[in-house]
């Protein structure tokens, strides 16, 4: 399938808001296109309720999904390993 | 399309190692602590000792991040241990191809990356959610667009409440493509750029991945959201 995209699409139109919601969110859209996103978030109330699910979507994703310790085991393996590896290389 | 270029120079192509084929170059990025440098005298050569130190001073740093990670990938504690200390053992012997300066914890990301796809990732055949190729990006975003919108109060209060293994969960249920630039964008925090030379694709398959892969989440978190929130206000009537 292969659909052309429609280009009369601008920043104040939500479907193409919506659209860079995600490089809004990531710090990846130029300054001018950051405001003019923000400019329209402070005035259409379902891209504002849109990007708020986005970025609590975001902060969970940061909070729960790192911050495992990798076991001092593996550590111990792997400094060997570096030490075996060192003689053959 | 493979997923991983090599590039090797001159030096490399005398020694004869498959592990001399992880060379990339990734531009100093926020992400990760500036890597030392070999030596600040200019005529001086890195001795072996000093090489050696350097990579356990500067990568080992990263171990903790890269088992999280792994974990991400592998799902299990056994294999996410496989693979770091794979990554560290190639990284380790082609350390003299790392450009000091640049982005060593995306160095090392990409290592981990290709070491899951090329030894682990092809042995099994998970159950996953659809990566709904054939679907373009802008009609994702149309059908998506106010209906879906934002859930009520009691549920974004408690989808922002959400267990980690709830979230956890969601993310495991992703492709493993969207899964890993999820959780590159997301925990680790790395740039669009950064994440596409770790994945060894374009900037264009990230932002895609990204997209499906937030909304596929959005979706299971907001499900997650609704059973809990069902759960809390039939609690609180009895």
């Amino acid at each position: 399938m292969n659909v052309e995209r429609p280009d009369d699409a601008s920043l104040d139109d939500c479907e193409h808001v919506l659209e860079r919601v995600y490089e809004f969110l990531d710090n990846e859209l130029d300054a001018a296109t950051g405001d003019a996103i923000r400019h329209h978030l402070a005035m259409c109330e379902p891209c504002l309720e849109r990007f708020d699910v986005e970025e609590a979507v975001k902060s969970l994703v940061h909070r729960c999904c790192g911050g495992e310790v990798a076991p001092t085991r593996l550590r111990a393996k792997i400094v060997s390993q570096l030490t075996v590896i060192r003689k053959t290389l | 399309m493979p997923l991983f270029v090599a590039s090797l120079d001159n030096q490399s192509l005398v020694r004869t190692s498959p592990l001399l084929s992880y060379v990339m170059s990734i531009p100093n990025g926020s992400s990760g602590a500036p890597a030392s440098t070999p030596s600040s005298d200019a005529g001086h050569v890195e001795t072996a000792d000093e090489r050696h130190e350097r990579f356990e001073r500067d990568a080992l740093q990263y171990l903790d991040q890269l088992y999280a990670g792994a974990l991400r990938m592998t799902r299990n504690p056994a294999d996410a241990e496989d693979i770091v200390q794979e990554t560290y053992a190639k990284a380790y012997a082609s350390f003299h191809q790392f450009t000091p300066g640049t982005n060593l914890k995306a160095w090392l990301y990409r290592i981990l990356t290709n070491t899951y796809i090329n030894s682990y990732r092809k042995k099994q055949r998970e159950p996953q959610l659809s990566d709904g190729e054939n679907v373009e990006d802008w009609q994702l975003a149309r059908a998506e667009s106010h209906t879906s919108g934002g859930l009520k109060s009691a549920e974004m209060v408690a989808l922002e409440n959400l267990p980690d293994t709830d979230v956890k969960d969601a993310l495991q249920q992703l492709a493993p493509d969207f899964r890993l630039a999820v959780y590159l964008a997301d925990v680790e925090g790395f740039s669009y750029k950064e994440i596409a030379e770790i994945m060894g694709t374009p900037i264009g398959t990230v932002m895609s991945r990204l997209n499906r892969g937030r909304t596929q989440l959005r979706n299971l978190l907001a499900d997650y959201a609704r059973e809990r929130g069902v759960k809390r206000a039939e609690a609180s009537t009895t």
